[in-house]
């Protein structure tokens, strides 16, 4: 790349920086939603803004509320759990997390995985993303295998120090396999412990 | 622990004192419409900066790495429309439509950038329906939800 | 909302050019003590209440009628608030904290000056979130569903806040020499 195009694209950054604060409304609200209603969800993902935390997790989950016929109350209610989980993820990962691990960390939460479990793989990730590893824990249990066992799973992979792309490669199959206890051998044709 | 405070202790003082009233230096209205003022002429200086450097914007977009082809596959013969909504199309059901592949196969093939995606399938506009070979999402609105991760190469 | 608020709020919709002013007013020196205590700077302080007023301007022509004018304001405050602590809390609860206590020992002689001074220094050690809630509380006297819709908080939320705010200043305040 030449250095006037390398220039070029700087300002552009620099520009499109500068020029947040006019794009800060987001219009997806005020397209789908009513003015009061638009007003009222906005005003609570605002607040979430000024928190810290990341907002388009909350515009997706209202807008997919409207997309499927929730009432106002439900998809408040709605933003106000992931909030909630999305602040907790926050305390727990620090305020240094990137907006995409503590969307998946909030997914986590509200799944069911507890806070310690979150702050202990955080720890075993030493500084890097939980992301990928909270992503492949959640398909797991979504996909019937055994919570503590995939957890389990998870966090070897977590101690050696695992690339992405091998904690999103696992599948059930593999945690149970793992998990499977070391029987003594027999010879072919005789019986196993009873 | 307890929210309240007993009267007569340091911390019930040390309210009384913070409850005295903080003047507001004379002027404050002059002051807003100052500021006003200056936002607005700030506002019109970006807009023209963001006007000139449109077509630049545009190329920066065009260079962006383009994702991951994932292809979404429903089997539902005897259904007129599917079509795939969820946190990639901003929920909206008019973005991708999935197309009849054959013997009751419907097929639409999108690109992803990496991420978790939650999303879903709705036949002919009324019936929501999870994607049964990607992993199930909770949902906080009662119909079917799946969950797709897509990681960089 | 009380009917001098509903008919400020009329007024500032048809774009009466003294309802702001009355705004300012009425509703200004409770926002102005909040905002100056929590983010421990008059000046500041000044600042945010020029935004949150020229946004409840701007908001009210466009066509918004809250429900509880005051509970309304007091969220714009909040969030302004909040923004500005964002940006400068290494000064609100580093240097500054620091020097009002290094000023508090060096004008023994202004005894009130000294304990308001004591006071702001053990606000600031609060996290943002504690103070905002204390001083809701204890110095506005807001109830905690009013709170609620100011902080978007809830209220088991809102009653931790002001337990662990109220017990780490008493902890601060039985330091001061009495």
């Amino acid at each position: 790349m030449t250095s006037n195009a390398i220039t070029v694209r700087l300002l552009v950054l620099l520009v499109l920086v500068a020029t947040m604060p006019l794009l800060a409304q987001d219009p997806r609200l005020a397209q789908r939603f009513s003015e009061p209603v638009a007003a009222r969800l906005a005003a609570s993902i605002d607040s979430a803004g000024h928190e810290g935390l990341p907002t388009e997790p909350l515009v997706l989950r209202a807008l997919e509320g409207q997309a499927k016929g929730a009432s106002e109350d439900q998809i408040v209610a709605a933003l106000s759990r992931l909030r909630g989980a999305l602040r907790t993820a926050r305390e727990t990962l620090g305020p240094a997390a990137p907006s995409a691990e503590l969307t998946t960390a909030a997914a986590a939460l509200q799944a069911g995985v507890p806070e310690p479990r979150l702050a202990e793989l955080h720890q075993l990730r030493g500084g890097m993303p939980v992301t990928a590893p909270l992503g492949a824990y959640l398909d797991l249990i979504a996909r019937g295998a055994k919570a503590d066992r995939a957890w389990s799973r998870i966090s070897d992979l977590a101690r050696r120090r695992a690339s992405d792309v091998e904690f999103v490669r696992l599948t059930p199959a593999d945690v149970d396999r793992d998990a499977k206890p070391i029987r003594p051998s027999h010879p072919p044709g005789s019986q196993g412990p009873p | 622990m307890t929210d309240g405070i007993e009267p007569g202790d340091a911390l019930d003082r040390a309210v009384d004192t913070l409850r005295q009233p903080v003047p507001i230096r004379p002027g404050l209205a002059r002051r807003a419409g100052d500021r006003l003022r200056r936002r607005r002429a700030a506002r019109v200086v970006r807009g023209i900066a963001v006007v000139l450097l449109v077509g630049l914007i545009d190329l920066v977009l065009l260079r962006r790495p383009s994702g991951t082809s994932v292809t979404f596959a429903i089997t539902a013969p005897s259904v007129r429309s599917i079509a795939l909504v969820g946190d990639f199309t901003d929920w909206r059901s008019d973005r991708v439509q999935l197309k009849r592949t054959g013997a009751g196969l419907w097929q639409a093939t999108v690109k992803l950038h990496p991420g978790r995606y939650r999303f879903a399938y709705l036949v002919n506009h009324d019936e929501w329906r999870a994607d049964s070979r990607a992993a199930s999402a909770p949902d906080d609105f009662g119909r079917p939800t799946s969950v797709l991760t897509v990681v960089a190469n | 909302m009380t009917p001098i608020d509903d008919s400020l709020v009329a007024r500032l919709a048809a774009g009466d050019p003294t309802a702001l002013a009355e705004l300012m007013d009425r509703h200004g020196p409770a926002l102005m003590r909040f905002a100056t205590h929590f983010l421990h700077s008059a000046s500041d302080a000044d600042e945010v209440l020029q935004d949150v007023f020229l946004r409840a301007d701007r908001a009210i022509r466009k066509g918004t009628r809250p429900e509880r004018l005051d509970a309304w304001l007091f969220r714009i405050t909040v969030n302004r608030c909040r923004s500005k602590v964002r940006r400068w809390w290494p000064i609100i609860s580093g240097p500054v904290a620091d020097r009002a206590i290094e000023r508090a020992t060096t004008a023994p002689t202004d005894e009130s000056f000294a304990w308001g001074e004591e006071i702001a220094a053990a606000l600031a050690t609060l996290s943002a979130p504690l103070r905002e809630a204390f001083l809701l509380k204890h110095v506005q006297g807001l109830e905690y569903q009013e709170m609620t819709i100011v902080t978007g908080a809830s209220v088991p939320a809102l009653k931790m806040r002001v337990a662990r705010a109220c017990e780490q200043l008493r902890e601060r305040l039985k330091e001061v020499p009495q």
